[in-house]
């Protein structure tokens, strides 16, 4: 396996609603791609932090008058930081994982993608990877983002953690 | 001839946010009676790959391209395109310009659960693009989710559509459950269809034409068929007659996918004519054909069917796309 990429992100609620370009250049044919990424924290429990926020949606999108119920205060336990990856090679979209869970790794070859991401072989050519930051609820969120250009037989199993 | 069709508008698979598997999803809305349904899952179209003719004639159930684009200023569901058109840089000046290039590659666009909460609850579930070319906008998801009265989100969506109507443009509705994970076996829950009037077989170019021309109804079960009459012609939904006098006839059907609606105890018990925003008539209903005489003016005419559902009391639980009336001059 080839490390392609290996790059760190601290999102902020700056970049909120930010499309993150990450190029990279693949300067020989592979058998597949593994992208990697790994973000955190996801989850946000601490009322303090969470029902100001709440509160403030409440106002805005909801009908005038409304008040939070007890069916509402179980839904809102939690809010979450959110960033979702898509990807293009040679300016071709490729598609995209808009899933929540923080911790993934994205399978790209010719005979088969991870969902969400067309067939398409890991062959030499310019990449780009565009990180969508959707949600950062307080504070920064770290990103952590390793492309491996992976030879046959090769397995994720291999792949060091982040 | 023409049919109105039930189609699920609004579903996901594993190919985004989904649980279903794309086989097991046209088969779980195939079970529900429906003949159709649109794959739109969030920002991909790789569920399009696993969907084979075998498939669609083994459940005889259509589906329709679809994708869901899921940015941060609102959510977009565009059906049948021919081409990739990116979503992923669209922001609230430039939709005007997607749209154009949605239209360009033969796709239709709708609007999205319009009123949904926004971020950081629900992260651009919100619609917050600022639209000019309305003219390109084919549709808005007016009931969204399962129950169409469980959440605040689409009492609030209603005017919101009704504000662009009174303004001239010509909108057809759709429900979608946002359907993204297969249900408890043996529980059926309270669901809504989106009729599509097709003219000819049951195809993706059909059912296109069907939502461009505004030949569209939401319900929670029962079927509406509306007809407009004035002078010698008959004008159906998404068509445009004169101001005027005119004789409006509201049927009514209980039966078709009665199996899948009827134990929710769904029970019509009015109807009403909305025009330009304002209930214009309204009549009960005792299961026979209801006719209305009433007189237009200019702007659009809806049909609203009121009753119970569950053990609620009486909501909408049928809404037409409009029937508009337009001076001659105006055409």
């Amino acid at each position: 396996m080839e490390l392609l990429l290996d790059q760190t992100f601290a999102f902020t609620l700056a970049d909120v609603r930010k499309n993150i370009l990450v190029p990279f250049r693949v300067d020989r044919d592979f058998d597949h791609l593994a992208i990697c990424l790994h973000y955190g924290p996801k989850a946000i429990r601490d009322p303090e932090i969470i029902m100001p926020q709440i509160r403030k949606c409440v106002k805005t999108y909801f009908p005038a008058g409304y008040q939070l119920t007890e069916a509402d205060m179980q839904e809102y336990q939690e809010l979450f930081n959110f960033v979702t990856l898509s990807l293009d090679k040679n300016g071709e979209y490729v598609g995209c994982a808009h899933r929540h869970p923080p911790q993934q790794i994205l399978t790209i070859s010719a005979s088969g993608s991870s969902w969400g991401f067309a067939p398409t072989a890991a062959s030499a050519g310019d990449w780009r990877a565009v990180l969508h930051v959707q949600a950062v609820v307080v504070g920064t969120v770290d990103y952590h983002l390793r492309i491996y250009g992976m030879e046959r037989g090769e397995q994720d199993a291999e792949i060091p953690s982040l | 001839m023409l049919k109105y069709r039930p189609f699920e508008m609004h579903c996901h698979t594993r190919h985004s946010d989904g649980t279903f598997l794309v086989p097991q999803l046209i088969e779980s809305v195939a079970a529900y009676g429906y003949a159709g349904l649109a794959l739109t899952d969030h920002n991909a179209v790789t569920g399009l790959l696993e969907v084979t003719e075998e498939l669609q004639r083994k459940n005889n159930c259509l589906v329709l391209p679809g994708i869901e684009w899921t940015t941060f200023y609102g959510h977009l569901l565009v059906i049948g395109c021919d081409r990739f058109v990116d979503w992923r840089f669209v922001t609230p000046d430039t939709i005007d310009e997607a749209l154009q290039e949605i239209r360009a590659a033969g796709g239709i666009a709708g609007v999205a659960h319009p009123c949904e909460v926004g971020s950081p609850l629900m992260c651009g579930c919100n619609w917050e693009f600022r639209v000019k070319r309305w003219d390109l906008m084919d549709y808005v998801e007016i009931w969204s989710g399962p129950d169409p009265h469980a959440s605040a989100k689409n009492g609030l969506a209603m005017p919101w559509y009704d504000a662009l109507l009174n303004q001239g443009y010509h909108l057809a509705i759709s429900a979608g459950r946002d359907w993204h994970g297969p249900d408890k076996p043996g529980q059926i829950p309270l669901l809504t269809a989106t009729y599509l009037g097709i003219d000819g077989d049951v195809t993706i170019e059909n059912a296109k034409a069907a939502i461009r021309a505004g030949r569209t109804y939401v319900t929670t079960g029962p079927t509406v068929d509306v007809t407009l009459k004035q002078e010698n012609r008959i004008y159906s939904l998404g068509q445009t007659a004169h101001p005027g006098p005119a004789s409006v006839s509201v049927r009514i059907g209980m039966e078709e996918r009665s199996s899948v609606w009827a134990h929710n105890e769904i029970t019509p018990q009015s109807i009403r004519l909305v025009h330009n925003g304002k209930i214009l008539a309204e009549q009960p209903y005792n299961g026979k054909p209801v006719d209305f005489s009433v007189s237009l003016v200019p702007g659009w005419l809806r049909v609203e069917v009121y009753g119970t559902a569950l053990d609620r009391p009486a909501d909408s639980i049928a809404l037409t796309s409009p029937i508009y009336s337009a001076d001659l001059r105006d055409e």
